[in-house]
């Protein structure tokens, strides 16, 4: 600059400072222009996003839940439109008149609306309150009526789950709730923003991402304050598939009729492929508490049963399996030739072994016996002495290779292994050393054998069906609201148990005799024209310090759980059913009644079978006149 | 006596006084477009009143470019001590009520003496250098009076409390001085007295200034507190990305999500609505305004319109570069407005004067020699 504008005037020192302070000033706007470069056009695209970020409030619409369903389309688990009230902060003028009207209105404390409307304050002013959940229609339209006295009052429709069968099979399908902060932080529930419901137990949790659906949006542009300016983009929700179950709805239905008043489970299944046909547990809960966040009374209730209402007794509990456990015990006794089917052996009221005395149940036993009069009377001391010569190990081989002390991986969560001992599998657990006789109590089912309903029922089906063990599953298809299907199960064989033929056949022969002869220990299971084959059992809940006890004295949480197992018909086998009614006054023999009932609804539903026009019982209560005549009034250790 | 004769229209710098209008009328325009959605009406009181005071601005204007600016320099002792009462005033009066002690009310609007400080200031300054000129340079004792005259006002607006405007008429008067000429010796002593006040001034600073400092340094440290100023003026540059939201589209002003929209963050207002773009054409308009500043002073051909118009050229360039270092967050936050920009009447007016007097100072620069 100097070069353009050096005149000689006067101050020339002074004014060659000018050129220091232009050049300066030259400099500074120059980084000027190199700072907007970088905000603008380097960074411009995320301060973009933070200046859209700053003036857009997200309100998610929750998108209804895919149906759940039976296999021939019946609905166990569906949506209804809840009608909530709620006020917007911002649009209600008078909010405190207003409150007082509404709470007249609702015949409510007006207090408690204000309380709610108090606990809130924190919430962006744009942002709903819900006061009240789920109104009835009366006060849907006494709210309507006086809409116009209520400023920024409003009705919201929210989807929640309705279950039009109420408890029926709570369990299997699954309560659902708010999603939790933990679980929000999970991989796996990325898709999920904090207002979500998702399913937190049964095939609500298992199928979540399906059932899910999509949230919609409603975008509102605000202000600084966070008022609302009114420019709102809506995506709609779109509803999640829906689930087709394998379940049987009548059958479903019928079972859980059956156990309502007993605590315990049923399970049904295809014994040909692992189709879970019903499945109920009692007893059960109602669901839809769980909906909308469940009250603390409710809650209470649910958590203090000591019959354990939230758990799928199914799949969830292993127990003794007491004489279901002898077709097992038979199986492994025919393959390692320690017996043959028809050799008799002696089998008496006791069995000795050392100073040990082992009773059998029935103290009138004093014959040699068969396998399959052993297997259809439940005779202990048969079994006894085939324990004293097979080792423990080898029994749990057997057991294992039928699906026990395994997970059967059925579609639900939180399935429970339950347990077969082998020597090495006490000692890890228990640090205890194997005893003979623990050998003779293994044997019929008892000391520390775990098993749990469905594997019981899929062992059975495997003896069933020729030998091949399968996974049981629940989920038919899930089909997306366009009606594609996005997922589809098939049958899935874990293994063939590798057990010869005939020793299935010699077992099955003796299934089939406990309910066809007249000493049969379920013989009040018979269904006319159709061979029905199964066991029943009875596992001890407290360990015996004394062998004999009236049934009815004792308090009901110390009764012994009865057990039936079974299949039908014995010729390619339609249906296995496995009844656990715990606690149980009449034991083993009312459960094969039960068991009988869910198999002749299956097979007359099949065409298979019709009801006799006589005699059909109607309550599920025994024929007594033939119990009395084979059951004594006491019950030994097992049968 | 001619206001203007063809001599004064002859040396007028066209450019630069149609450059400042160009600005000015941008400036209402952007204003328009900053303004809440809730009253989006050209006849908003913003846009109204900032109107009217452009009218006032500029007919101030036309008043300082009418008078000899030698005239001006003879009264400026007056000039200064009237302002400082001022100063001194609505201190005492703001003390009294507790109130905010930096406005004087006048009907409709209202106005800010430490602002017309830096006009005043400049002028007093000129008066005693032209009385006593020192070729050679000043020494430390010689400066003893400006000094004064610098110190009197900065410790009062200081006190007010407004740190930015204090600090902007310390620098003015410094950079009189340095025009004025000062001998090196001196300099040297001057910077070593600041490098020891600089630490010691800290420890008398509020909390909110220290905190403005800290929080320049690392604004992301307190996000919803000091630092959300800087952070949303950041945004609202950055949002703007090369071609600019559109006039009207600055969501960062329009929805308030920044601070001072009207007044301090004026420029990040603009940068939402206009861009990368609209930047480099606002820049290179103060460019423009700066460069013929520098040209009106370097052929200034006596030591009073040197010495003037390096004050009044410092004023604009102060406004200008601070302004907008501090909206794009290169400085700390200081209430300094944008040249012909910024909402506020008495800024523009104090800025209009500066271009007025470099204007003043063109007309007549052949005066003396004709």
């Amino acid at each position: 600059m100097s070069s353009l504008y050096n005149e000689n005037g006067i101050f020339k020192e002074q004014k060659n400072r000018i050129d220091t302070i232009a050049i300066i000033v030259t400099v500074l706007l120059l980084i000027l222009i190199l700072r907007l470069f970088y905000l603008q056009i380097m960074m411009g695209g995320y301060y973009y996003n933070l200046a859209r970020d700053n003036a857009t409030r997200v309100i998610y619409l929750a998108a209804p839940r895919g149906d759940i369903l039976s296999a021939g389309g019946k609905t166990f688990v569906d949506n209804e439109s809840s009608f909530n009230i709620a006020v917007t902060m911002s649009r209600a003028k008078n909010l405190k008149p207003e409150l007082q009207f509404l709470a007249g209105l609702m015949h409510k404390n007006y207090r408690r609306f204000f309380k709610k409307v108090k606990k809130e304050e924190f919430l962006p002013p744009y942002e709903p309150i819900i006061l009240m959940r789920d109104i009835s229609i009366k006060q849907l339209s006494e709210f309507e009526v006086n809409k116009l006295f209520l400023d920024g009052f409003f009705i919201v429709k929210i989807p929640i789950r309705h279950y039009p069968y109420g408890k029926m099979g709570a369990q299997i399908f699954g309560y659902v709730g708010p999603v939790s902060s933990a679980q929000l932080k999970e991989a796996k529930y990325s898709y999920l923003n904090s207002s979500d419901i998702i399913g937190k137990t049964g095939l609500e949790y298992y199928y979540q991402k399906y059932l899910h659906g999509k949230d919609g949006e409603k975008r509102i542009v605000v202000n600084s304050k966070g008022e609302s300016i009114g420019r709102v983009i809506v995506k709609k929700p779109v509803m999640g598939a829906n689930l087709y179950t394998t379940l049987d709805f009548s059958l479903q239905r019928l079972a859980y009729k059956l156990m309502k008043k007993r605590e315990g489970a049923v399970i049904a299944v295809d014994p040909e492929n692992g189709k879970v046909l019903a499945m109920v547990s009692t007893p059960s809960f109602n669901p839809f508490y769980f909906s909308a966040g469940i009250s603390v009374k409710h809650w209470d209730a649910i958590i203090n049963n000591d019959e354990h209402p939230l758990q799928n007794k199914g799949i969830q509990n292993a127990l003794a399996p007491g004489s279901t456990f002898k077709a097992i015990a038979s199986l492994a006794a025919l393959s390692l030739h320690l017996i043959t089917p028809r050799k008799k052996i002696y089998s008496g009221p006791t069995f000795k072994l050392g100073n040990a005395v082992f009773y059998n149940w029935n103290p009138y036993q004093h014959s040699k016996v068969n396998l399959y009069r052993a297997i259809a009377e439940s005779v202990d001391t048969y079994f006894y002495s085939i324990g004293v010569r097979i080792g423990i190990d080898q029994l749990a081989e057997y057991a294992y290779k039928l699906g026990l002390g395994e997970k059967t991986g059925i579609d639900l969560p939180d399935e429970n292994p339950g347990f077969i001992p082998t020597k090495q599998l006490v000692y890890d657990r228990y640090h205890r050393r194997w005893y003979k006789g623990s050998t003779l109590s293994a044997i019929i089912g008892q000391s520390y054998d775990l098993v749990s309903p469905i594997q019981l029922v899929m062992a059975y089906s495997a003896i069933a069906n020729g030998g091949k063990l399968y996974r049981p599953y629940l989920l038919e298809k899930i089909v997306s609201q366009k009606g594609g299907i996005l997922k589809e199960m098939s049958p899935k064989l874990i293994r063939n148990i590798g057990i010869k033929r005939k020793y299935l056949d010699a077992v099955k022969k003796g299934l089939c005799e406990v309910v066809s002869k007249s000493y049969g220990t379920a013989v009040n299971a018979r269904i006319k024209g159709i061979k029905f084959c199964g066991k029943t059992g009875t596992a001890q809940i407290i360990s015996k310090t004394y062998s004999i006890y009236d049934i009815k004295s004792i308090p009901r949480k110390y009764r012994d759980n009865a057990w039936f197992v079974g299949f039908a018909p014995l010729k390619n086998p339609e249906i296995a059913v496995v009844v656990l009614d715990m606690h149980a006054k009449f034991l083993g023999a009312n459960a094969a009644v039960i068991a009988k009932k869910v198999v002749e609804k299956y097979l007359e539903q099949k065409g298979m079978w019709k009801p006799p026009v006589h005699k059909k019982s109607k309550n599920g209560t025994l024929n007594k006149k033939k119990v009395k005549s084979k059951l004594p009034g006491f019950i030994y250790t097992s049968f | 006596m001619k206001i203007l004769d063809n001599q004064y229209a002859k040396n007028f710098d066209f450019i630069m006084f149609f450059t400042v209008i160009i600005i000015s009328l941008l400036g209402i325009i952007n204003l328009y477009g900053s303004l809440s959605v809730h009253h989006k009406d050209f006849f908003d009181p913003y846009v109204v009143k900032q109107i009217i005071w452009f009218i006032i601005a500029f007919f101030i204007m036309f008043v300082i470019i009418t008078i000899d600016y030698n005239t001006l320099i003879e009264a400026a002792y007056y000039i200064y001590g009237f302002i400082l009462i001022l100063i001194a005033v609505v201190l005492v009066k703001g003390r009294i009520t507790h109130g905010a002690s930096r406005w004087i009310p006048l009907g409709p609007f209202s106005f800010q003496p430490s602002e017309l400080m830096k006009i005043a200031l400049i002028f007093a300054l000129v008066k005693y250098f032209t009385t006593y000129e020192n070729k050679k340079g000043y020494t430390l004792r010689g400066l003893i009076i400006p000094f004064t005259l610098i110190v009197m006002p900065v410790l009062l607006i200081a006190k007010e409390p407004d740190l930015g405007t204090s600090l902007i008429v310390l620098f003015i008067g410094l950079i009189v001085i340095f025009f004025a000429g000062i001998k090196k010796s001196s300099m040297a002593i001057l910077a070593g007295i600041a490098l020891v006040a600089g630490p010691l001034l800290w420890f008398r600073l509020k909390s909110y200034q220290k905190s403005r400092i800290l929080i320049f340094l690392h604004p992301a440290k307190d996000y919803l507190g000091a630092g959300y100023n800087i952070i949303q003026s950041e945004i609202a540059v950055g949002a703007g990305k090369f071609f600019g939201n559109g006039l009207g589209n600055g969501s960062q002003s329009t929805l308030d999500f920044l601070p001072a929209k009207h007044t301090d963050f004026i420029f990040s207002t603009y940068m939402q609505q206009f861009g990368f773009l609209g930047g480099l054409v606002l820049i290179s308009l103060y460019f423009i305004v700066i460069i013929r500043g520098f040209k009106i002073v370097y052929r200034a051909k006596k030591l009073q319109g040197f010495l003037l118009g390096g004050g009044a050229l410092a004023i604009i360039t102060f406004h200008a570069i601070i302004n907008m270092f501090m909206t794009v967050g290169l400085l700390p936050v200081v209430g300094v407005p944008l040249p012909f920009f910024s909402y506020g009447g008495t800024s523009l007016v104090v800025d209009m004067s500066a271009v007025a007097i470099l204007l003043n100072i063109s007309m007549r620069r052949y005066k003396f020699q004709s």
